[in-house]
């Protein structure tokens, strides 16, 4: 009977071992594409709640575009210097912004349909 | 004797499985995205400063000594003062750092486009500036941007009371203040699908530059809400 045990044993044992990795482990679709910030930034203007997951405030990235993503709580207007874009609520997002070579100042604002509004400036640096 | 095989297997396919995980949830290559340095440029001056003086006299450029010269160096201050020549700014700590400009300096300001020059940098602006350490560990400006308080942008969610396709659009906000904008050619309405429906009474977020002229804002964007609204008669 014990047989038996022994390989849902060892199954187990690897399923546990793996798990953790494929989460915490590299991902190859992401790598050198965007990066995330290491704590998400999260504001609030009334209701309205934005969590900004990535590009990290002062971020370094080698690409003359970065993706902006992140969720909202409600759905919202985002513009992004001249960019204008609508984000479904609970859901996440991603822009892509230009970026020009060297330091680059985005200014975000977001608000919702009940006049809820967030506003605040990024720094992202293109280096080639 | 067969159930201790058995055991064996198990606690080597344990040991085996634990490496695994610690191999594949080691850190990420992050080559390609760096954080501004921790250290100021203050900071970095001083240690600079401090490494050339333990070189060694006669020592030229100090080649092979680790001389940082090339070095990328990205920080932000305030601007104390600015020529044609050179800025001065504030770092966090305090400490005045001096970089040059040259012709080759990409001075950006949000509301100024492509006219910025030093003149642009007055004392009290936020900058962020991208340098490069030049032969005798001087830092040479690649870019200056600087970072307003606020984005240039603003947005504002009312009803329209009044609505003249290409001309103007006039919306109130909750408190009963009125804003008239402008429309242009490049003025986007969003949705596409819900365009019909912009007219008086239509609830609507309208997206435009903060600053204020004479002859008013001009809508950079118009985003019609879902509840539209009816329809005024």
């Amino acid at each position: 009977m014990r047989v038996y045990f022994v390989p849902i044993f060892i199954l187990l044992s690897l399923l546990a071992a793996c798990a953790p990795a494929e989460i915490a482990g590299p991902s190859l679709a992401t790598q050198g594409a965007e990066p995330a910030t290491a704590t998400p930034l999260r504001f609030t203007g009334g209701g309205l709640v934005f969590v900004l997951e990535s590009p990290a405030e002062g971020a370094v990235v080698r690409q003359p575009q970065v993706l902006l993503r992140g969720t909202v709580n409600a759905e919202a207007v985002l513009s992004i210097d001249e960019q204008i874009y609508l984000l479904p609520a609970g859901q996440p997002f991603e822009v892509p912004v230009p970026l020009l070579e060297g330091p680059n100042a985005l200014g975000i604002v977001v608000s919702d349909y009940e006049g809820n509004v967030i506003e605040f400036v990024l720094t992202v640096i293109y280096e080639p | 004797m067969k159930k201790n095989w058995l055991l064996v297997v198990l606690g080597v396919l344990f040991v085996v499985s634990l490496a695994a995980t610690q191999v594949l949830a080691g850190p990420e290559d992050d080559s390609l995205y760096r954080r501004t340095p921790d250290r100021t440029p203050a900071a970095r001056a001083t240690e600079n400063a401090e490494r050339r003086a333990t070189q060694g006299r006669g020592n030229g450029q100090g080649q092979g000594n680790g001389n940082p010269q090339g070095e990328r160096v990205n920080f932000r201050g305030i601007v104390v003062s600015a020529d044609a020549a050179s800025l001065t700014v504030t770092v966090e700590d305090g400490a005045a750092v001096t970089v040059a400009l040259t012709a080759e300096t990409r001075i950006r300001v949000p509301t100024l486009g492509g006219e910025a020059t030093a003149a642009s940098l007055q004392p009290g602006l936020q900058v962020q500036i991208q340098a490069v350490r030049g032969e005798d560990g001087a830092l040479i400006a690649r870019a200056v941007q600087v970072i307003p308080g606020q984005p240039v942008q603003t947005h504002r969610v009312g009803t329209v009371t009044d609505y003249q396709p290409g001309v103007s659009i006039t919306i109130a906000d909750a408190a009963g203040k009125t804003y008239t904008y402008r429309l242009s050619e490049e003025t986007r309405i969003l949705p596409a699908e819900r365009a019909d429906s912009l007219q008086a009474g239509a609830r609507v977020t309208v997206i435009a530059p903060r600053d204020v002229t004479s002859t008013g804002w001009t809508a950079q964007g118009i985003v019609i809400h879902p509840d539209a609204g009816a329809p005024q008669p």
